[in-house]
């Protein structure tokens, strides 16, 4: 502490050791108010899910002239409220819904599409009721059939704190069911 | 670089023995506090910001109080022997 600059070099050096400690403070802190409200058991509603299939015979789609794959664009309604993941550490959170199945091939590999998200960034914002709304993104698979096996819809959150780590988590309304085989001509040929 | 090297010697703004000591142990017990501060302000308000502005604000304090050499950390100079040869007179 003899000098200028050895006094400033002691102070602003344990002044950043003391500001992580404040930051392990926050996000353990905000952690366990989580835990408190129960956030990994949130309830939430998904219904009313259809499908609108066809055949696809772009290469983007895996799929080709003799042999078109299935793609579905699916509609939904939604009912969730997401306030309770929302604390002084949260700076937004990421919702989305994914379908999940099994592999008809390769019947022990899970596949998990997301098909809508949405970015929740206030508080204020986090309750949705929501119906007959489109999902964002298409669904089908590397083999050429997609309908006719069940598919579970979840919707899952992520938040993305100010200081700490992501969380993950699904929520707890599952659907399952299984998309309406397409009527087209296209396949019998 | 004479002149960079004159300039160091000009900042280097010393204190007395005594005052380093109390510098040293005044601005740890300051730091610990404002760390207990800051996160005690920010969860009651429940804002990051105030959590932030607590600690900004208690270390500009802790570095106005121990980084300038006020004279009152310098009134307890020690007296050094002289270096130069000492002069002993004859009885």
């Amino acid at each position: 502490m003899f000098s200028l600059n050895q006094r400033f070099q002691h102070v602003s050096s344990l002044a950043l050791s003391c500001s992580f400690l404040v930051i392990a403070l926050i996000a353990a802190t905000s952690w366990l108010q989580l835990v408190k409200d129960n956030v990994f058991e949130l309830e939430s509603q998904l219904s009313h899910i259809r499908s609108a299939t066809r055949f696809a015979k772009q290469k983007r789609y895996g799929g080709s002239a003799v042999n078109p794959t299935e793609v579905s664009k699916i509609r939904f309604n939604a009912d969730f409220d997401f306030s309770r993941l929302f604390n002084w550490n949260t700076k937004q959170v990421f919702a989305y819904v994914t379908a999940e199945y099994e592999g008809d091939e390769n019947p022990h590999t899970m596949n998990e599409i997301t098909i809508w998200d949405k970015i929740i960034p206030s508080r204020d914002n986090a309750t949705f009721t929501l119906s007959d709304i489109d999902a964002k993104y298409q669904l089908w698979d590397l083999e050429s059939k997609i309908t006719e096996r069940p598919l579970t819809f979840k919707l899952h959150w992520n938040i993305q704190p100010w200081f700490g780590f992501l969380i993950n988590g699904e929520t707890t309304g599952s659907k399952t069911i299984e998309l309406k085989k397409p009527v087209d001509k296209q396949k019998g040929k | 670089m004479e002149v960079l090297q004159d300039l160091g010697r000009q900042l280097v703004f010393p204190i007395d023995f005594e005052s380093q000591s109390y510098t040293e142990s005044i601005s740890n017990k300051a730091l610990y506090l404002i760390t207990f501060f800051s996160f005690i302000s920010g969860y009651l308000t429940e804002s990051i910001k105030v959590s932030g502005i607590v600690f900004v604000l208690g270390l500009i304090v802790v570095l106005v109080i121990v980084l300038p050499p006020y004279s009152a950390y310098n009134k307890h100079r020690p007296q050094w022997a002289n270096s130069g040869p000492t002069v002993v007179e004859p009885k």
